[in-house]
């Protein structure tokens, strides 16, 4: 049942991409009052989703590259499960790092989509398929730096965790108080210090375990069976 | 008449996104009070005694949620009482309330959701978007058992073997370590064994198309139309400021008007539609039978 054919998709996303959202950004700073941020942002958010899930559509991906992505989704997700130190981010990272930017993006957008059904699913789910997505783009992006030096993969870890939790910070508070206020966003860095802090150590911890050994199975599968 | 659990899932969707996008965009007292109560009605209809554990979980969110706002600002005229020389306002307390009111309906309506979607409905309106996203999904789905079952059996042998031992911690993670890149191992490999077949049957040689066994009924579209009217309703209502509500540095409604009123009763009709059609086929589910 193609509910959408292809090229109705790729005019989607070219509009979205270099019509809609600029211009919802700009009118949303212009024209709207502070009360609608929030719409604005979680709009954004979820355009941002539809062009890579749109664009990944069209993609000539090998099977093979797409059952080592859903592979790795998985193994992210049931990381999910494990209390307080989680290596659901880390192994997002991996993904990204060996498998390219779309995978990593893909693994960390679908994980955040899927286990939010175990752990609540809400307008937030949007922010968070962004968030870790990107996280995944980014490390996709430095995948040649990060595989090199062990240090800087454990130095963008760590950022990628205090990064992901001040980021969903600013949604808390947009989806709280009309309109963005220090005050409370000191408030809400505040009480999420310990997630902060678990997300970064995790991270920290899990890369520097993970790091090699996942990435020389990752390597050896990509040289072996050419994925 | 259709329970949410059986309509297509792409209406329950729609439905769900009007219902929690409302309340939070419009955070009109009476729009969060009738959402709050809504949800939580329907919660309790749902799943009955079970839903104790939901009701806690968002009893203390909107706790804390009311109690944050009053204590980090201090706008607003009417002082209550003085804490640490700053003072707690109604103002503050009420806008508070209001706020808490909506973020909770909203964790409500999204337990709802997560229980009626099952990964196969969720497959459906995924594979609206991307046919070859959802199928990623729905072999990371597959894939959670499988390596499961693979972690069970390779722990157990580990330990016939005398290899794994949990009786102190650096042990336990040596031995899970190990396990787990066993598994991981055996899961990449497996994972090309599979796409190799998927490839030899097909897969990747022309444009995929998704296959969902879900068939929209009349009843399905209506109920999406009319989800998207009473929307529409209410966002007019919004936009031409019949809605609007600020707190600060008095609280200062919108006058009633028949625009205002008409979206309140559109959204009253929406946060009741979901217990009042699980109670309607309940009840007549009864009568026929009673009858037969």
């Amino acid at each position: 049942m193609p509910v959408l054919d292809n090229r109705f998709r790729a005019a989607v996303k070219y509009l979205i991409a270099f019509i809609m959202i600029p211009a919802l950004a700009v009118a949303g700073s212009v024209a709207f009052d502070e009360k609608r941020h929030i719409f604005i942002s979680l709009t954004v958010a979820v355009m941002a989703l539809l062009v890579f899930f749109t664009g990944y559509e069209k993609r000539q991906v090998g099977t093979r590259r797409m059952v080592v992505t859903a592979i790795m989704t998985a193994m992210a997700l049931v990381g999910r499960f494990i209390p307080v130190i989680k290596p659901m981010t880390a192994l997002v990272i991996l993904t990204g790092m060996y498998l390219g930017c779309e995978a990593g993006f893909l693994a960390g957008a679908l994980t955040a989509l899927l286990s939010n059904f175990w752990f609540g699913q809400g307008p937030w789910t949007a922010f968070m398929m962004l968030a870790l997505g990107l996280i995944g783009f980014a490390a996709g992006l430095l995948s040649g730096a990060l595989i090199k030096k062990r240090a800087i993969l454990l130095v963008f870890g760590a950022f990628c965790g205090a990064a992901y939790s001040l980021i969903m910070d600013i949604w808390t508070v947009l989806w709280y108080a009309e309109g963005f206020s220090l005050k409370l966003y000191a408030a809400a860095v505040g009480t999420s210090v310990p997630y902060l802090l678990s997300y970064v150590i995790s991270n920290v911890v899990f890369l520097y375990m993970l790091g090699k050994p996942v990435g020389d199975k990752l390597m050896r599968v990509k040289i072996k069976y050419g994925v | 008449m259709k329970k949410l659990d059986d309509m297509h899932p792409l209406s329950v969707t729609l439905f769900f996104l009007c219902v929690t996008l409302i309340p939070m965009f419009i955070p009109y007292p009476v729009i969060t009070a009738v959402s709050f109560i809504g949800a939580a009605v329907y919660v309790t209809a749902q799943e009955g005694r079970a839903s104790v554990k939901t009701h806690l979980w968002v009893g203390l969110l909107f706790l804390i949620l009311t109690l944050v706002n009053p204590l980090v600002s201090h706008k607003g005229t009417t002082i209550l009482f003085m804490i640490n020389d700053s003072p707690v306002t109604l103002e503050a307390f009420l806008y508070g309330l209001n706020s808490a009111a909506g973020l909770s309906s909203v964790v409500y309506w999204f337990a709802a959701f997560a229980r009626i979607m099952d990964s196969e409905k969720l497959l459906c309106v995924f594979s609206v978007i991307s046919a070859r996203a959802a199928l990623v999904m729905s072999c990371a789905l597959r894939y959670i058992p499988l390596i499961r079952a693979q972690y069970i059996k390779t722990r157990t042998a580990q330990r016939s073997l005398g290899l794994y031992s949990d009786g102190n911690i650096v042990d336990k993670i040596r031995g899970d370590m190990r396990v787990f890149s066993v598994v991981i191992t055996w899961a990449l490999e497996n994972g090309i064994v599979t796409a190799d077949s998927m490839a030899a049957r097909g897969c990747g040689s022309t444009k995929r198309t998704a296959f969902t066994t879900q068939r929209a009924a009349e009843f399905d579209i209506a109920a999406a139309v009319c989800a998207a009217a009473l929307t529409g309703i209410c966002a007019a209502a919004s936009l031409c400021d019949r809605l609007d509500i600020s707190f600060y540095p008095n609280i200062v409604m919108s006058h009633s008007s028949a625009l205002g009123d008409i979206a309140l009763a559109a959204y009253f009709i929406m946060a009741a539609a979901p217990t009042i059609l699980s109670l309607g086929v309940d009840i007549r589910w009864r009568y026929l039978r009673s009858r037969a």
